[in-house]
């Protein structure tokens, strides 16, 4: 058995600032060699072989897909150089951690956009421990060859110093959707659909199962990546113990047959493997699980055909992983978040809005460092919306009126129609990007700044 | 108002045209095929205020006659689907009378290609009975390519038409071309003209004023 890293984080960690400019950092090295950075990124175009003879030309970080994975400590710096070697500027955000503006990645924040061609070294102290990732945060555009639309995107495991979780294996699941194309959704505006999907960029049935062996504890630490799509994951047979979500772990470690993950969602969970058998872990729905998104996991003396089974119903409630009876707490400042939609044309994606208005025009949200801020995820939409801080974590405190609290996010789903709150606590002072996670909306204007006063 | 003109000048624009064309079913297609699985179950109904008041040839009069058209549409796939329509006439004495029936495979091209335009191909083959028209085996080919760019729709159906059984047979293939352009006032309410033709024998086009 090993430890799992899963305790709750620290928050007595300083991340470390500093950056070069690229060319800052072309000239340095003529003058005194900097040391080797801990890691190194180069983004890059690729043809990627998501099944055999099926191929995706993509951008994607060092010619893999997911990128290389990170395993980092928490509140010990990591250097990281990363080359631009595309025709075009990009960033890297890296999603779940509280860093500065300058190193977190976003341009809507301050943070430089990579030159093409060109190249930046970053230094960031890691916290909070958990399962995170890194991105792009270059906007989409309509040609799906920018933003998470590409293979740009990899897994990061912040550990912490001590933690109580045990297991046998860990197992890491990156989502993603591919060959993305425009169509005429229910609500009558275009939406994203997608002609494949994968699990860690290969389809179903064409990567090595998982092999494990009954009894064991096998912790899956699932991402998923897709620019739009929201997925449900089942597993026959096995039920998934949630530890964490978006790496903070939870107040009641639930067990339940599937597993929601908007866009950028995380979730590790431990499965006991107790029903032998060569099954099929990935999308509860058929269509996508026929579009790829899939991996087999195989008990040892076991052969055959990969089960897949669809679960009865397809359930997920974050209330189920708050505390037994949630504890509520004054705020010092409610902020209203608005979202709405304009009808664009059945030709078109809606534009999107936040207390009315589209990003770059929104009002900046004011924070003041230290007070407990209530936001108020007020969706009158027809769409279900991921929203994301940058550089903070909120507490989830109500959900369609229902108390809750223990669960720490940086991703939320709102539904459609619905009203979430999230307590903020201002504690990581900077330009702070809030935008829906689904790279088509945030591309139509679903974005605003925090600041702080 | 204004969207109660655009959607008047749609209505008007189809009725002036298309007294020529089969008064049963008469449409513009789209290149969108109904999803797999799914099942689309329609009802065009024609009243014809102004028709043939006798007997023509052995064909009944169309005066006062009311038409209603049973369409069911079957999703295949994502890129192909089956139509199936039911002809009825109800004309004051005789009741409801069964003209009919055609049946119409459609293919496109998959929107997951990402062509810049909607490209689908039609045909649509069937029997009428002579009562009611007096060409009773006919066959119709229909390419047919469309674009909805931000609120406008635009759809282009340059048909051909064959007549298997009938007085029509000699005359080969026929030219009946038909256009649709529109405009989205709002989620739910849209405007637009369509423009129906029959141009006769492709070796013998008729002028535009024909």
């Amino acid at each position: 058995m090993r430890d799992a890293s899963l305790a709750a984080a620290g928050l007595v960690a300083q991340a470390v600032r500093g950056r070069a400019q690229p060319e800052q950092v072309a000239t340095l090295s003529r003058v005194s060699q900097p040391p080797a950075p801990d890691c190194r990124i180069e983004i890059a175009e690729i043809d990627w072989e998501i099944a055999p003879r099926k191929k995706i030309r993509t951008t994607a970080y060092n010619g893999q897909i997911p990128g290389p994975f990170l395993r980092l400590t928490e509140g010990k710096p990591v250097s990281i150089e990363i080359v631009n070697r595309t025709d075009h500027p990009e960033i890297v955000h890296w999603h779940g951690q509280w860093i500065p503006v300058d190193v977190d990645g976003s341009m809507e924040e301050g943070s430089p956009m990579i030159p093409s061609g060109g190249r930046t070294r970053i230094e960031f102290t890691p916290r909070p421990s958990g399962l995170h990732w890194y991105h792009t945060h270059a906007m989409g555009k309509r040609g799906f060859k920018h933003g998470l639309y590409t293979g740009q995107f990899g897994m990061m495991i912040v550990d912490p110093a001590s933690n109580p979780a045990r297991y046998d294996q860990e197992q890491f699941l990156a989502l993603h959707d591919w060959e993305p194309y425009y169509s005429a959704s229910d609500d009558g505006s275009l939406m994203v659909q997608y002609g494949s999907s994968s699990i860690n960029g290969r389809q179903l049935g064409h990567d090595q199962p998982i092999q494990v062996r009954q009894g064991q504890r096998v912790l899956f630490h699932i991402l998923n990546a897709s620019a739009t799509e929201v997925h449900w994951l089942s597993f026959p047979g096995h039920r998934f113990q949630v530890l964490t979500l978006d790496g903070r772990p939870v107040a009641t470690q639930a067990k339940v047959e599937t597993l929601r993950l908007g866009p950028a969602e995380r979730v590790s969970a431990l499965v006991t493997m107790e029903t032998p058998g060569v099954w099929v872990l990935g999308e509860a729905r058929a269509s996508f699980r026929n579009a790829g998104m899939g991996a087999v996991v195989e008990y040892a003396g076991q052969s055959g055909k990969p089960q897949a089974a669809p679960p009865a119903r397809l359930q997920w409630e974050y209330g189920a992983f708050g505390a037994p009876t949630p504890v509520r707490r004054k705020p010092d400042v409610t902020i209203p978040l608005v979202f709405t939609s304009r009808f664009k044309g059945h030709g078109s994606v809606d534009q999107w809005m936040i207390n009315g208005k589209s990003f770059p025009e929104t009002d900046a949200i004011m924070l003041k460092e230290g007070l407990r801020h209530r936001l108020v995820f007020d969706n009158r939409s027809q769409d279900d919306h991921p929203v994301h801080l940058h550089r903070h974590s909120f507490e989830l405190v109500s959900i369609r009126g229902a108390p809750l609290s223990g669960v720490y996010k940086d991703v939320v789903v709102v539904e459609a129609g619905s009203v979430v709150e999230a307590d903020l606590l201002a504690t990581n002072p900077g330009n702070t990007l809030f935008h829906c996670h689904q790279q088509d909306h945030m591309d139509a204007g679903f974005m605003t700044l925090f600041r702080y006063a | 108002m204004k969207y109660f003109i655009a959607t008047l000048l749609m209505i008007f624009a189809a009725l002036s045209t298309a007294y020529a064309q089969g008064n049963y079913e008469i449409q513009v297609y789209g290149a969108e095929t109904v999803a797999p699985r799914n099942t689309m179950v329609e009802l065009h109904s024609n009243f014809t205020a102004d028709g043939q008041r006798r007997f023509i040839d052995g064909v009944a009069p169309t005066n006062h006659a009311e038409h209603e058209t049973v369409e069911i549409t079957q999703g295949v796939n994502e890129w192909s689907e089956v139509g199936f329509y039911v002809f009825t006439s109800e004309r004051s004495g005789n009741g409801v009378q069964w003209v009919g029936d055609h049946i119409r495979p459609r293919v496109r091209v998959p929107e997951k290609w990402g062509w810049p335009v909607g490209v689908s191909l039609s045909t649509e083959v069937g029997y009428q009975r002579a009562l009611f028209s007096p060409d009773t085996w006919t066959w119709e080919i229909r390419p047919i390519v469309d674009k909805q760019s931000g609120r406008w729709y635009f759809a282009v159906n340059p048909a051909l038409e064959r007549t298997w059984h009938g007085p029509d047979v000699d005359q080969g293939l026929g030219f009946a071309p038909a256009v649709k352009i529109s405009y989205d006032f709002t989620k739910k309410v849209t405007g637009g003209l369509e423009y129906y033709a029959d141009y006769g024998s492709i070796t013998n086009i008729a002028s535009l004023h024909d």
